[in-house]
């Protein structure tokens, strides 16, 4: 029912199952705050509404807790993923991403937001020129990026960046 | 289609998600940024660090009476480069190279790119959480933190206003947990008395002559290209397939793009020719990989803000369709 739940809410399903998809909502009460979640989790998403409210958060976290071997299977997901990474050495670095990630301890350290960033050392690939194609590229990309989504223009900056500017200061 | 996408993530918070707790809000503090900085008029200073580099631009963000978005960003350092977006159409400036490259695609978002869809997705693929608030600029943030889970992404920490909603810093970090690239606010006005004026070009007036190299998509999504990229960079679903023009005495280029919710990653494939030289392989752009080959009478071109070696394994991956 749950998945005839969402195709309802799509308004993906013929007259019949719709019919008792409305007949079962109203008999059971469970069915409906399923149906309350789903709705209230696409406006969320659309930004129709603006925070989680207590409520909301409690009842994810009390769904959670009927469910608790929903983990099980969860874990055991992850594995398949590690196995199936084509370079074994990625599978290495992948682990050493998380751990190096986890021991980063970057919200104590607020004093740092204006002082220069630690940067990588520059990895031993070729660096691209700054050829006009090129740019184009980035900045059509740029456009599809979704975390551009939350950053508007200065997301070009990247586009526009040129690596020049500090060697000629 | 949102919808689905919605019971989707429902599915995703009620059976997944205990693995971080607080992944709701952060979502949802995600959501936030997107729509405020969709809606929100605001002018500051802005620091963007990518290896080396380090540049501080001037932004101003003005939304009109018609809900029109109209950006401008100005780069203070070095070459005064410049940026104007108009809704979905962007026109970077470049006055070193006497250059202006365009990004025309002539429709509104009706809703932002960072889609439903792809939010769910984005627990398979990092662990969301949120962070302590913080201070930026002199205004209290909330941290959104999203760990990858395998070696094929970067990572991301994302502060944002918590007020407005305004995006105030965004950090990316590589595998080996180091800063690669970060954007943060210096100095920011949320809401302040803007017009059309402060975001116009200044440059385009004296901008005539220079060289316009514009890619302008001819063709919507899900078109058949003709291409086909069977490539395994988990994650990575395609989001957008398009033509874009390079002029009427060339062929029209492909561009594919592809993404796991947050980053993405661009296929580019055009005809080759004698001038566009014979440079093949890894590049990089600051904080973008690059890689390059050449596919029969075509150079593919994989980008995105993604390790070196996803890039390297899409561009390996794509052939024409049989």
């Amino acid at each position: 029912m749950k998945e005839n739940l969402s195709a309802f809410i799509d308004n993906e399903l013929d007259e019949r199952t719709s019919q008792q998809v409305l007949d079962r909502l109203h008999a059971d009460g469970d069915l409906r705050d399923e149906f309350a979640l789903q709705v209230l989790i696409g406006d969320l998403l659309r930004g129709e509404q603006r925070h989680f409210d207590d409520g909301f958060t409690a009842s994810v976290m009390s769904r959670l807790e009927d469910e608790p071997t929903v983990l099980a299977p969860v874990a055991l997901r992850v594995q398949p993923e590690a196995k199936r990474l084509w370079m074994p050495a990625a599978a290495a670095v992948a682990g050493v991403a998380l751990v190096s990630w986890l021991g980063l301890d970057l919200m104590s350290a607020p004093s740092e937001q204006l002082a220069v960033v630690p940067v990588a050392a520059p990895a031993v690939v070729q660096v691209a020129q700054t050829d006009s194609p090129l740019r184009a590229y980035l900045v059509a990309h740029q456009a599809y990026s979704p975390a551009g989504s939350m950053q508007g223009v200065a997301l070009y900056a990247r586009g526009v960046s040129d690596p020049q500017t500090d060697e000629r200061r | 289609m949102i919808l689905r996408a919605a019971g989707l993530l429902a599915g995703l918070l009620i059976g997944q998600v205990a693995l971080a707790q607080g992944q709701p809000e952060a979502l949802s503090l995600l959501g936030r940024a997107v729509s405020a900085s969709q809606k929100t008029s605001y002018v500051g200073t802005f620091v963007y660090q990518s290896g080396a580099s380090v540049e501080t631009s001037r932004i101003a963000h003005y939304v009109d009476t018609e809900g029109n978005s109209i950006e401008r960003l100005e780069v203070l350092d070095g070459s005064p480069r410049e940026v104007i977006r108009v809704n979905d159409d962007v026109r970077c400036y470049l006055p070193k190279e006497k250059m202006i490259i365009e990004d025309r695609r002539g429709t509104r978002k009706t809703f932002p790119s960072l889609l439903p869809e792809a939010v769910a997705a984005l627990g398979d693929f990092y662990t969301v959480r949120k962070g302590a608030p913080v201070r930026v600029a002199g205004f209290d943030t909330q941290t959104v933190m999203l760990e990858p889970k395998d070696g094929f992404r970067y990572g991301h920490m994302f502060w944002i206003e918590s007020q407005s909603g305004l995006l105030m810093k965004a950090r990316m970090v590589n595998e080996k947990g180091e800063p690669i690239e970060q954007f943060a606010f210096a100095q920011l006005q949320i809401g302040p008395p803007l017009t059309r004026d402060d975001v116009q070009s200044r440059l385009a007036a004296s901008a005539t002559g220079w060289k316009v190299h514009a890619a302008n998509s001819t063709q919507a999504q899900n078109a058949d290209l003709g291409w086909t990229v069977n490539a395994d960079v988990p994650g990575f679903r395609q989001i957008a397939g398009m033509r874009r023009s390079l002029g009427p005495d060339r062929q029209d280029m492909v561009h594919m793009v592809f993404s796991d919710g947050l980053a993405a990653i661009s296929v580019f494939i055009e005809p080759y020719r004698k001038d566009d030289g014979n440079q093949v392989g890894p590049m990089k752009h600051g904080a973008v990989n690059v890689f390059k080959r050449r596919v029969a009478g075509f150079v593919v071109t994989a980008l995105g803000e993604v390790p070196a070696h996803s890039v390297q394994r899409m561009a390996e991956a794509v052939g024409p369709k049989r």
